[in-house]
Protein backbone atom coordinates (compact mmCIF):
# COMPACT_ATOMS: atom_id res chain seq x y z
CA UNK A 1 0.00 0.00 0.00
CA UNK A 2 1.17 3.52 -0.74
CA UNK A 3 0.56 5.88 2.17
CA UNK A 4 0.62 9.67 2.31
CA UNK A 5 1.58 10.76 5.81
CA UNK A 6 0.64 14.25 6.91
CA UNK A 7 2.35 16.03 9.82
CA UNK A 8 -0.39 14.98 12.24
CA UNK A 9 0.31 11.36 11.36
CA UNK A 10 3.99 11.74 12.31
CA UNK A 11 3.00 13.37 15.60
CA UNK A 12 0.54 10.52 16.11
CA UNK A 13 3.35 7.99 15.65
CA UNK A 14 5.54 9.83 18.15
CA UNK A 15 2.69 10.08 20.66
CA UNK A 16 1.70 6.44 20.09
CA UNK A 17 -1.78 7.15 18.75
CA UNK A 18 -3.26 3.74 17.97
CA UNK A 19 -4.22 4.14 14.29
CA UNK A 20 -1.04 6.05 13.43
CA UNK A 21 1.08 3.32 15.00
CA UNK A 22 -0.80 0.60 13.07
CA UNK A 23 0.01 2.27 9.74
CA UNK A 24 3.57 3.02 10.88
CA UNK A 25 4.07 -0.69 11.58
CA UNK A 26 3.13 -1.39 7.95
CA UNK A 27 5.96 0.92 6.90
CA UNK A 28 8.45 -0.62 9.32
CA UNK A 29 7.47 -4.11 8.12
CA UNK A 30 7.92 -2.99 4.49
CA UNK A 31 4.29 -3.78 3.66
CA UNK A 32 3.70 -0.12 2.75
CA UNK A 33 5.68 2.76 1.36
CA UNK A 34 5.29 6.20 2.86
CA UNK A 35 5.39 9.60 1.18
CA UNK A 36 5.69 12.74 3.29
CA UNK A 37 5.79 16.32 2.02
CA UNK A 38 8.86 18.34 2.94
CA UNK A 39 6.32 20.84 4.26
CA UNK A 40 5.91 18.41 7.15
CA UNK A 41 9.60 18.81 7.97
CA UNK A 42 8.92 22.50 8.48
CA UNK A 43 5.88 21.86 10.66
CA UNK A 44 7.48 19.07 12.65
CA UNK A 45 10.66 21.03 13.36
CA UNK A 46 8.72 24.19 14.24
CA UNK A 47 6.66 22.16 16.68
CA UNK A 48 9.74 20.67 18.36
CA UNK A 49 11.83 23.86 18.26
CA UNK A 50 9.11 25.40 20.42
CA UNK A 51 9.62 22.55 22.85
CA UNK A 52 13.44 22.66 22.80
CA UNK A 53 13.71 19.33 20.99
CA UNK A 54 14.64 20.46 17.48
CA UNK A 55 17.89 18.46 17.38
CA UNK A 56 16.11 15.23 18.24
CA UNK A 57 13.43 15.91 15.63
CA UNK A 58 16.10 16.50 12.99
CA UNK A 59 17.70 13.17 13.88
CA UNK A 60 14.29 11.51 13.58
CA UNK A 61 13.87 12.87 10.05
CA UNK A 62 17.30 11.60 9.02
CA UNK A 63 16.56 8.22 10.55
CA UNK A 64 13.20 7.94 8.75
CA UNK A 65 15.08 8.40 5.48
CA UNK A 66 17.30 5.43 6.31
CA UNK A 67 14.28 3.13 6.18
CA UNK A 68 14.40 3.33 2.40
CA UNK A 69 10.62 3.01 1.94
CA UNK A 70 9.80 6.42 3.38
CA UNK A 71 10.42 9.52 1.27
CA UNK A 72 10.21 13.25 1.90
CA UNK A 73 8.93 14.85 -1.29
CA UNK A 74 9.94 18.43 -2.16
CA UNK A 75 7.64 20.84 -3.97
CA UNK A 76 8.39 20.69 -7.69
CA UNK A 77 6.70 22.42 -10.62
CA UNK A 78 4.03 19.77 -11.04
CA UNK A 79 3.11 19.74 -7.36
CA UNK A 80 3.02 23.55 -7.29
CA UNK A 81 0.72 23.68 -10.31
CA UNK A 82 -1.56 20.95 -9.02
CA UNK A 83 -1.72 22.54 -5.58
CA UNK A 84 -2.88 25.83 -7.08
CA UNK A 85 -5.86 23.98 -8.55
CA UNK A 86 -6.70 22.47 -5.17
CA UNK A 87 -6.23 25.75 -3.35
CA UNK A 88 -8.57 27.53 -5.73
CA UNK A 89 -10.98 24.70 -6.43
CA UNK A 90 -11.33 23.30 -2.92
CA UNK A 91 -10.76 26.54 -1.04
CA UNK A 92 -8.16 25.00 1.25
CA UNK A 93 -5.04 26.68 2.70
CA UNK A 94 -1.86 26.67 0.61
CA UNK A 95 -0.05 24.21 2.87
CA UNK A 96 -2.93 21.71 2.71
CA UNK A 97 -3.10 22.07 -1.07
CA UNK A 98 0.64 21.35 -1.42
CA UNK A 99 0.47 18.34 0.87
CA UNK A 100 -2.58 17.02 -1.00
CA UNK A 101 -0.93 17.56 -4.40
CA UNK A 102 2.15 15.68 -3.15
CA UNK A 103 0.08 12.62 -2.24
CA UNK A 104 -1.93 12.70 -5.46
CA UNK A 105 1.27 13.03 -7.50
CA UNK A 106 2.61 9.86 -5.87
CA UNK A 107 -0.67 7.98 -6.28
CA UNK A 108 -1.10 7.39 -2.56
CA UNK A 109 -3.84 4.87 -1.75
CA UNK A 110 -4.72 6.68 1.43
CA UNK A 111 -3.82 9.91 3.18
CA UNK A 112 -3.22 9.74 6.91
CA UNK A 113 -4.09 13.08 8.42
CA UNK A 114 -5.68 14.92 11.30
CA UNK A 115 -6.57 17.94 9.19
CA UNK A 116 -10.26 18.40 8.43
CA UNK A 117 -9.51 20.32 5.24
CA UNK A 118 -8.75 17.03 3.49
CA UNK A 119 -12.40 16.04 3.75
CA UNK A 120 -13.15 18.34 0.83
CA UNK A 121 -10.76 16.23 -1.26
CA UNK A 122 -12.72 13.12 -0.28
CA UNK A 123 -16.00 14.73 -1.31
CA UNK A 124 -14.51 15.48 -4.74
CA UNK A 125 -13.26 11.88 -4.99
CA UNK A 126 -9.65 13.07 -5.37
CA UNK A 127 -8.11 10.71 -2.83
CA UNK A 128 -9.01 8.46 0.11
CA UNK A 129 -8.38 9.86 3.55
CA UNK A 130 -8.04 8.21 6.94
CA UNK A 131 -8.70 10.78 9.62
CA UNK A 132 -6.63 10.04 12.70
CA UNK A 133 -8.43 10.98 15.88
CA UNK A 134 -7.38 11.04 19.50
CA UNK A 135 -10.36 8.92 20.55
CA UNK A 136 -9.23 5.95 18.41
CA UNK B 1 37.71 -0.16 -2.88
CA UNK B 2 41.45 -0.08 -2.15
CA UNK B 3 42.51 0.90 1.35
CA UNK B 4 42.78 4.63 1.93
CA UNK B 5 45.30 6.11 4.33
CA UNK B 6 43.83 8.63 6.79
CA UNK B 7 45.27 10.29 9.86
CA UNK B 8 43.60 10.23 13.29
CA UNK B 9 43.13 13.83 14.40
CA UNK B 10 44.62 15.21 17.59
CA UNK B 11 41.08 15.06 19.07
CA UNK B 12 40.93 11.34 18.29
CA UNK B 13 38.54 11.52 15.32
CA UNK B 14 39.04 9.45 12.20
CA UNK B 15 37.96 11.35 9.08
CA UNK B 16 35.95 9.35 6.57
CA UNK B 17 36.95 10.37 3.03
CA UNK B 18 34.19 11.45 0.65
CA UNK B 19 34.77 8.45 -1.62
CA UNK B 20 34.04 6.10 1.29
CA UNK B 21 30.98 8.11 2.34
CA UNK B 22 29.69 7.86 -1.21
CA UNK B 23 30.32 4.14 -1.45
CA UNK B 24 28.45 3.47 1.80
CA UNK B 25 25.87 6.23 1.08
CA UNK B 26 26.63 7.84 4.42
CA UNK B 27 25.07 11.21 5.18
CA UNK B 28 26.32 13.92 7.58
CA UNK B 29 25.31 13.24 11.19
CA UNK B 30 24.27 9.71 10.29
CA UNK B 31 24.72 7.00 12.87
CA UNK B 32 27.15 4.22 11.91
CA UNK B 33 28.21 1.08 13.71
CA UNK B 34 31.88 0.64 14.59
CA UNK B 35 33.39 -2.66 15.57
CA UNK B 36 36.79 -4.19 15.53
CA UNK B 37 38.38 -7.32 14.21
CA UNK B 38 42.00 -8.15 15.05
CA UNK B 39 43.96 -5.18 13.74
CA UNK B 40 40.92 -3.72 11.92
CA UNK B 41 38.28 -1.09 12.52
CA UNK B 42 35.04 -1.82 10.66
CA UNK B 43 32.51 0.90 9.83
CA UNK B 44 29.04 -0.39 8.98
CA UNK B 45 25.75 1.20 8.12
CA UNK B 46 23.12 0.17 10.66
CA UNK B 47 20.76 -2.64 9.74
CA UNK B 48 17.04 -2.00 9.30
CA UNK B 49 16.42 -3.39 12.80
CA UNK B 50 18.99 -0.98 14.21
CA UNK B 51 17.32 1.93 12.36
CA UNK B 52 13.92 0.89 13.75
CA UNK B 53 15.38 0.68 17.25
CA UNK B 54 16.89 4.17 16.90
CA UNK B 55 13.55 5.52 15.61
CA UNK B 56 11.86 4.09 18.69
CA UNK B 57 14.41 5.80 20.96
CA UNK B 58 13.97 9.15 19.20
CA UNK B 59 10.17 8.90 19.39
CA UNK B 60 10.47 8.17 23.11
CA UNK B 61 12.60 11.30 23.55
CA UNK B 62 10.14 13.45 21.58
CA UNK B 63 6.96 12.12 23.19
CA UNK B 64 5.36 14.79 25.36
CA UNK B 65 2.05 13.26 26.36
CA UNK B 66 0.34 16.53 25.47
CA UNK B 67 -3.26 16.10 24.33
CA UNK B 68 -3.11 15.21 20.64
CA UNK B 69 -6.13 17.34 19.74
CA UNK B 70 -4.23 20.34 21.14
CA UNK B 71 -1.08 19.59 19.12
CA UNK B 72 -3.03 18.98 15.93
CA UNK B 73 -5.05 22.17 16.43
CA UNK B 74 -1.76 24.07 16.79
CA UNK B 75 -0.44 22.67 13.49
CA UNK B 76 -3.73 23.31 11.69
CA UNK B 77 -3.77 26.88 13.00
CA UNK B 78 -0.28 27.35 11.55
CA UNK B 79 -1.60 26.31 8.14
CA UNK B 80 -4.28 28.93 8.24
CA UNK B 81 -1.81 31.72 9.02
CA UNK B 82 -1.87 33.03 5.47
CA UNK B 83 -1.57 36.65 4.56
Amino acid sequence: MTLGGDTGFLIGVIERQKVAVEYWQQVLNERSVLFISTISINELLTHYYKRGKGDIARKLIEEILLLGNATFVPVDKEIAERSAGYRYGLGIPTVDSIVLATFVRHSCDVVLTTDGHFESAVKQDIIKVKMIQQSE
Amino acid sequence: MDAIRVCITSEGFIPIPESVRKELDLKPAQMVMLHTEPGKLIVEKPSRQQVIAELECLCNELRSGEPLEQIWAEIEAGREEER
